[in-house]
């Protein structure tokens, strides 16, 4: 234990030293409450000698009890009562002094006292910050908070840094590059960390990746900070209809039938994918393999690394408009407690303006295949790929989300439709929005889905009995767009505005104003909204409903598309100036 | 309601309980599970050598005000995390840091994992939002990083300080 004295106080030299806040009982089993077993002959005759001398002064009266204390045993009973006995007489001023020196003297260090495990759950309570400084206290301390790696991981997904284990997994897979870019290199500290963990970074990872995170969130929200901006010229004055990026590539679709690879890096165009001879509408990737529709009414599929398109999907009678793909999740559990997976490999569902939506086996692309050149093009009868067509929306379908054997489409009929892939079936048809649904999205988790619609309003439906749930007002014209992160709904409308929502109850929480025209675009995560319209890309704080800063203050023509992940925005921006588009890709 | 339970403290101090109250412990009340209960009335001793009088009076004060209070199992999850401590525990828990640690101590050896958490949180609340010279204040510790230590450290946090 490291308590120590307080030798400052003066009130010291008055009063006996008070026991030390760790003394343990060590002799209270070895005496019987009432007599005293003293053995040692010097001291019975010390005793006796004591008792014989009468004390003449207050000093040696004094000087006498506290010898003959000496022998109760610390901790019995005799001890105590003489205590309280004295306590009881003593006045008020001196029990005041008394009791300020007894809270001082029973401080101890708890975090180190305690068992590991209580220590860091007492830590798991505390913010970073004041995790930061607990650090700072002692080497104890420092190493009892390097050891709760645990509580970084969790910080790290409680403030929304990251989505979940698997993010975290995914970030740490590049441990040298994580600790040469955000730690600081640091003799004395690594040797610090060094004598805690035996050399297991572990806990540096978890803070270091907190670290990271935090302070690219800072920069973020910090209206002053510049970041880096590649800007390239692409798709000449056509429209950017679709986008997608990762760390490696940037992906982009127009009608100009054309859809292109970036490098996200450097901006260099990597590839010109050519095949559409329609404008294309919409595009998603899954790994390597790409999925494009377009106006041509063909769904095409590519291979990345090689540049190539290798199957065309025919059927659909007009525009592909919108598409989704599904990846096996686990949907339920089985009566043996196994996990039941759906869909048993990816699938690609496919929305069209001639009111049908056709369900595909994916072909997967990969990087190695075989290049032969050989372009799968078939009518939809011997597609083997195809799977099914739902059928029932009377006009054109808008939207698809999907998820295991979910599948929800909002469609120019007015209603919403959820899908049940295991049967291919339609499960519930969704009605009540007065005029064409726009945009839809799951809500897995509540089991719910929500819809945006031209009649201005967004609806949570419920998807066990169909029943709308909630009917959100607010907007004063087309809610296009929506989007959902695990606290917060975000709908943006033709109204110039954007809500936040809290996805539990519906209840409104935020109108973000600012822009001047129509959104056209946006993405939410936990912590920030960017959204675009005619000339203005914005940021906004998703807690609070703060305008950040303007991400672009430079736009001369309309925001096509935006995209951003926790370390870069990019936005397909039209430059109006001598009547060339240009897509800006930023870097924060 | 007839007390047949005693629980024994460290110090030999019989404390006479009734069950409701001492299935607050979760080490009790597995205890009770594979105790069978006798005929006669005598009552049955349970020692607890982990905790004294004093430390068991606090604890089995804690029982009796949540006697009739079902705590539900998922201790963990976020909201609880950043619930505030209940009013009163934290009167109850407002006394000296060596009572505290005790009942620390003994809650977690008893396993009374609401009481844990209370208690875990006052500790915590001692250090949120505190520099750490006044962390080492309020529990007496030592600083015993050299100099350049301290700065090495505090460089390395500063990112978690507002500018």
């Amino acid at each position: 234990s490291s308590s120590s004295n307080n030798s400052s106080n003066d009130t010291d030299e008055q009063q006996p030293p008070l026991p030390s806040p760790s003394a343990s009982p060590i002799q209270s089993q070895n005496y019987e409450d009432d007599e005293l077993l003293i053995d040692d002959n010097d001291e019975e005759n010390w005793k006796k000698d004591a008792f014989l001398r009468i004390p003449r002064t207050e000093k040696e009266l004094t000087s006498m009890i506290e010898t003959l204390i000496e022998f109760l045993p610390p901790d019995s009973k005799g001890r105590n009562a003489l205590t309280w006995k004295l306590l009881s007489q003593t006045n008020r001023t001196s029990l005041s002094i008394l009791n300020n020196t007894m809270n001082k003297s029973l401080r101890r260090d708890l975090i180190s006292n305690l068992p590991f495990e209580i220590s860091s759950k007492i830590l798991s309570f505390l913010d970073f910050k004041s995790l930061a400084r607990c650090q700072q206290v002692s080497t104890n301390w420092f190493k009892i908070v390097n050891k709760s790696s645990n509580i970084w991981r969790d910080l790290l997904i409680s403030d929304k840094y990251v989505k979940g284990e698997d993010e975290i997994f995914q970030e740490l897979s590049q441990k040298q590059e994580l600790l040469s870019h955000w730690f600081q290199k640091d003799e004395l500290i690594q040797n610090l960390v060094d004598e805690t963990n035996n050399g297991s970074p572990q806990d540096l990872l978890y803070k270091t990746l907190y670290k990271k995170n935090h302070l690219i969130h800072k920069r973020w929200m910090d209206p002053t900070y510049q970041p880096k901006r590649i800007s390239i010229k692409a798709h000449g004055r056509h429209v950017i209809t679709c986008l997608q990026f990762d760390n490696e590539k940037i992906i982009t679709g127009a009608d100009d039938n054309v859809i292109n690879i970036f490098s996200t890096a450097t901006g260099a165009l990597k590839t010109a994918l050519k095949g559409h001879t329609g404008g294309v509408w919409a595009l998603k990737y899954y790994g390597n393999t790409l999925v494009s529709g377009a106006t041509d009414r063909t769904v095409r599929i590519w291979n990345i690394k090689q540049g190539r398109c290798t199957h065309v999907f025919r059927g659909h009678t007009s525009t592909v408009r919108c598409l989704d793909i599904l990846t096996p999740v686990a949907i339920g559990f089985s009566s043996t407690g196994e996990k039941i997976m759906f869909p048993p490999e990816p699938l690609l569902i496919t929305g069209s303006r001639d009111n049908n939506i056709h369900v595909w086996k994916l072909p997967i692309a990969n990087e190695d295949d075989e290049d032969n050149g050989i372009l799968v093009d078939e009518a939809e009868t011997e597609n083997p790929y195809f799977i099914k067509a739902l059928r029932g929306h009377t006009a054109s379908v808008r939207c698809i989300s999907g998820y295991g054997n979910i599948v929800v489409t909002g469609s120019y009929d007015m209603t919403v439709r959820v899908w049940d892939l295991m049967t291919n079936r339609c499960k519930l048809v969704l009605r009540g929005h007065a005029d064409r649904v726009y945009s839809t999205v799951l809500d897995i988790k509540r089991n719910r889905c929500i819809s945006g619609s031209m009649d201005s309003t967004v609806k949570i439906w419920d998807l066990e009995t169909g029943s709308c749930m909630a009917t959100l007002d607010g907007h004063s014209s087309l809610v296009g767009l929506l989007d959902l992160s695990d606290t917060a709904l975000v709908s943006a409308a033709a109204d110039s505005t954007l809500r936040i929502w809290n996805p539990d109850n519906g209840a409104s929480r935020f109108q973000l104003k600012g822009h001047l025209g129509a959104i056209t675009c946006f993405q939410h995560d936990d912590k920030k909204v960017v959204s675009g319209s005619e000339r203005m890309l914005k940021l906004w704080n998703v807690t609070t409903g703060e305008f950040v800063r303007d991400l672009l203050t430079d736009v001369t023509g309309s925001i096509w598309q935006v995209r951003f992940d926790h370390r870069r925005c990019v936005a397909a921006v039209q430059h109006r100036s001598n009547d060339g588009d240009e897509t800006v890709i930023e870097t924060v | 309601m007839v007390k047949r339970y005693v629980l024994v403290s460290s110090d030999n101090e019989k404390f006479p309980t009734e069950r409701k109250v001492m299935e607050k412990s979760i080490l009790l009340k597995n205890m009770l599970k594979d105790l069978f209960a006798d005929d006669d009335d005598e009552p049955i001793e349970i020692p607890l050598p982990n905790v004294s009088s004093s430390v068991m009076k606090f604890i089995l004060e804690w029982c009796e005000h949540y006697k009739d209070v079902d705590f539900e199992d998922d201790e963990d999850d976020d909201s609880k995390k950043s619930a505030p401590i209940d009013e009163w525990d934290k009167n109850f828990l407002n006394t000296d840091q060596e009572m505290l640690y005790e009942i620390i101590l003994a809650a977690n050896y008893m396993n009374i994992k609401p009481l844990l958490n209370a208690g875990c949180k006052m500790v915590a609340e001692m250090i949120r939002g505190k520099s750490p010279e006044e962390i080492r204040k309020t529990f007496n510790i030592v600083n015993d990083f050299t100099p350049e230590e301290e700065a090495a450290i505090r460089r390395e946090n500063e990112w978690a300080e507002d500018r």
